[in-house]
């Protein structure tokens, strides 16, 4: 099963991101960029959903910067989910390795498509109860 | 004059322009956090002083990103550098008042749009139902309140 790791600040976020996802992948979460690093120590995810405005010593961006410089997590599938929805900052952002750049307010049930797709897994995106309980 | 009264002077000084420069400064302290912002700093990101203090170099340096920028190292007594941020002449520079206020309102929105989305297309027991639905009410009041602050900062 992939790994998927979230890092939000928004506890919020993190949950709506959790349930799009449903039970497809082994799903973590972090709220900021050390949290991040310490779960990707732990275990190396297959994709990261990253915020970019976080409290902390590093932002999202330098997060995935540092992610794609790195020749043992470059593999790593950094996907950007950020309130900065101007051109120049999509443009920083796939600049620093980004693969895809959702702008918030975004359809976490898109994010869950995409993932499905460039993951490569073989589980399609939850249709119905993407956490337990199916009505 | 006197040394001492040289001192005096310079700390006077010192005060005056870090109140009263129209400039923005900041002080990041040895562990990459913000110890001190001047009021030019507070308005030009539309936010209390005290809601600057203590976030990280990176999240400031965001905040700060459409307005014009220097960093200068200092690497002593216990700061490690200094920020002077100032608005760009430029015209067609983004305002980042309201780009900053935009992307704060993107983020309750998100929660809005993407817990309603969840709630349309996707089935759930009543008891989750209920607890998205309280979850998506409290990031309405999130943004009422984001709204109000950003109206009592105006009035001011």
């Amino acid at each position: 099963m992939k790994r998927v790791l979230i890092v939000d600040d928004h506890p919020n976020i993190r949950k709506m991101i959790r349930l799009a996802l449903g039970k497809s992948y082994i799903i973590e979460e972090a709220g900021d960029a050390d949290q991040a690093l310490s779960r990707i120590e732990e275990n190396v995810p297959d994709g990261i959903v990253l915020d970019v405005m976080m409290p902390g010593t590093l932002n999202g961006f330098q997060l995935c910067e540092r992610i794609k410089k790195d020749a043992a997590l470059a593999h790593l599938h950094v996907v950007l989910v950020t309130a900065c929805g101007q051109v120049e900052d999509q443009e920083l952002g796939y600049a620093l390795g980004a693969d895809a750049y959702f702008v918030k307010p975004f359809s976490p049930l898109a994010l869950a498509r995409y993932l499905s797709t460039t993951l490569n897994s073989d589980l399609k995106p939850p249709s119905s109860s993407p956490e337990g309980e199916a009505t | 004059m006197n040394p001492e009264a040289d001192i005096q002077v310079d700390a006077l000084a010192a005060k005056l322009a870090w109140e009263l420069s129209p400039l923005g400064f900041v002080l990041i302290d040895a562990e990459g956090r913000v110890s001190a912002a001047n009021p030019a700093t507070a308005r030009y990101l539309g936010v209390p002083v005290d809601d600057l203090v203590n976030i990280g170099e990176a999240d400031f340096t965001m905040r700060s990103k459409h307005l014009s920028h220097r960093r200068i190292e200092l690497a002593q007594s216990g700061l490690r550098s200094m920020h002077c941020i100032w608005r760009s002449d430029d015209p067609s520079s983004a305002n980042p008042r309201l780009t900053r206020i935009a992307e704060e309102l993107r983020e309750p929105l998100a929660s809005i749009y993407g817990f309603a989305e969840l709630l349309i297309h996707q089935s759930y027991d009543d008891e989750t139902r209920r607890d998205l639905t309280v979850t998506l009410l409290g990031e309405v009041e999130v943004m009422i309140d984001l709204i109000n602050r950003q109206l009592d900062l105006t009035s001011q």
